[in-house]
């Protein structure tokens, strides 16, 4: 059966001045489709650095990952760009959408710069948009929509291209309690509909809560995991 | 935790027995408590010996008979005033066994203490996923229910049943949260004293 993501003794050390500092200490994860996982930790804990190498934005020092059984590790960039652009949806806290596009033509930017111009590319932009709640505000550019419109803006685009993992740095982080509650709640619903991986790093105990596993990092090394066996509990039922 | 009111508030929309008051009172507000038959029994022999409800024996064909209870009215008027009252303007009362520990703590226990917080701190998070799953399966579910129907009365019905329902799991969330923020904040200080 192959799996979602694959960490097989995965370090990343780096040069800082004399000293090695070492933000991930020989990590092993193994994470199946379709699963929610929280990753929690103090900062400086690796968290960030444990998203960053499995969405391909850095490489391990040692140790190899592994997404959908291909090794993202041994990629040349050009393969890795591929492989991201298919596989991967990002959502992190800074939402950087283009401030002269619109909603919907942010959305199609994954498709190609002129993803807006081709029919099948914006009736896809348009369903998500929907799917997010702003089907009535496709034409609107980012400085006429509010933060947590915004994010679900960014929701939109990361999961156009269909990627079946996506990956989300505090995506709630500047959001009000009631619009993360949304968020999250989507992100959920993705989960259990469309049987996408999510990985989301969080410091927010009421996000993390939303996930089928939450992994705990401290000084580089996974110290706590919660919640594996519910996760069963929910397939079954559903 | 107010039993005897809830129970007059159920009362005040519609006389009931026994085992339906316990059903009214689960389905309403079993996410937070949980009471047993006798305890509703011991509430209404309460109510009644204060005039707030009475009861009226019904006899059934091939059952021994059954006492219908009902809000007198007295008990609409005490329910009414209650209701209304704002709390007294008092802090809740916090009593957390944890920190009677933590009080009684000295310098070679302190890697004990991290290893209490790190276990209360798991616990509290564990909580909190099932509070949120719940609170996830009454949004589906209201949704499926809205989706199946265009009447509007019907529809508010829905809509107020959902929000009482996650306002309840809200506090419960809330409080965890909290009590989580308090943890990560302990530890922060008991490894600058400690190290």
């Amino acid at each position: 059966m192959s799996h979602a993501i694959y960490l097989k003794n995965v370090s990343k050390t780096y040069q800082q001045g004399k000293v090695t500092v070492t933000a991930l200490d020989a990590v092993s994860l193994t994470i199946p489709k379709g699963q929610f996982v929280a990753i929690m930790g103090a900062s400086g804990s690796g968290k960030s650095t444990l998203l960053h190498l499995i969405a391909g934005l850095t490489t391990p020092t040692s140790g190899q990952v592994i997404l959908n059984d291909q090794n993202i590790s041994a990629m040349n960039d050009d393969a890795l760009t591929r492989f991201r652009r298919t596989h991967i949806g990002l959502i992190f806290q800074a939402v950087n959408l283009l401030t002269t596009l619109s909603a919907l033509e942010n959305v199609c930017l994954p498709m190609g710069i002129n993803g807006s111009r081709i029919n099948s590319v914006r009736d896809q932009a348009v369903r998500w948009l929907e799917l997010v709640g702003l089907g009535d505000r496709l034409t609107h550019r980012p400085d006429e929509l509010s933060g947590g419109q915004q994010q679900r803006v960014a929701i939109a685009r990361a999961l156009i291209n269909e990627a079946p993992l996506l990956l989300a740095d505090e995506p709630t982080g500047n959001l009000d309690s009631k619009t993360g509650e949304d968020v999250l709640t989507l992100m959920r619903e993705i989960v259990t509909d469309q049987r996408r991986t999510i990985i989301m790093v969080t410091h927010d105990p009421k996000a993390a809560a939303y996930a089928d596993r939450i992994i705990t990092l401290s000084d580089g090394r996974i110290i706590e995991e919660l919640g594996a066996a519910r996760e069963m509990f929910v397939r079954i039922g559903s | 935790m107010s039993v005897k009111h809830a129970l007059l508030g159920i009362l005040n929309e519609a006389p009931k027995h026994g085992y339906d008051l316990k059903r009214a009172f689960d389905e309403r507000l079993g996410d937070l408590w949980t009471l047993n038959v006798g305890q509703i029994y011991t509430t209404l022999d309460r109510l009644q010996a204060d005039g707030l409800v009475e009861y009226e024996e019904v006899s059934q064909t091939d059952k021994p008979d059954k006492k219908v209870y009902r809000i007198t009215p007295e008990g609409i008027e005490e329910f009414n005033e209650w209701r209304l009252r704002p709390l007294k303007p008092e802090p809740r009362a916090l009593r957390d066994e944890l920190f009677v520990k933590l009080m009684f703590l000295d310098v070679d226990d302190a890697s004990i203490m991290f290893e209490l917080i790190q276990r209360q701190h798991s616990i509290y998070m564990s909580q909190m996923m099932t509070l949120t799953e719940r609170k996830f399966q009454i949004e589906q579910t209201a949704k499926r229910a809205l989706a199946a129907t265009s009447d509007p009365a019907e529809r508010q019905r829905i809509e107020r049943h959902k929000m009482l329902q996650i306002m309840l799991l809200d506090v419960a969330l809330f409080h965890a949260e909290a009590d989580i923020r308090w943890l990560r904040q302990c530890e922060v200080r008991l490894k600058q004293l400690f190290g």
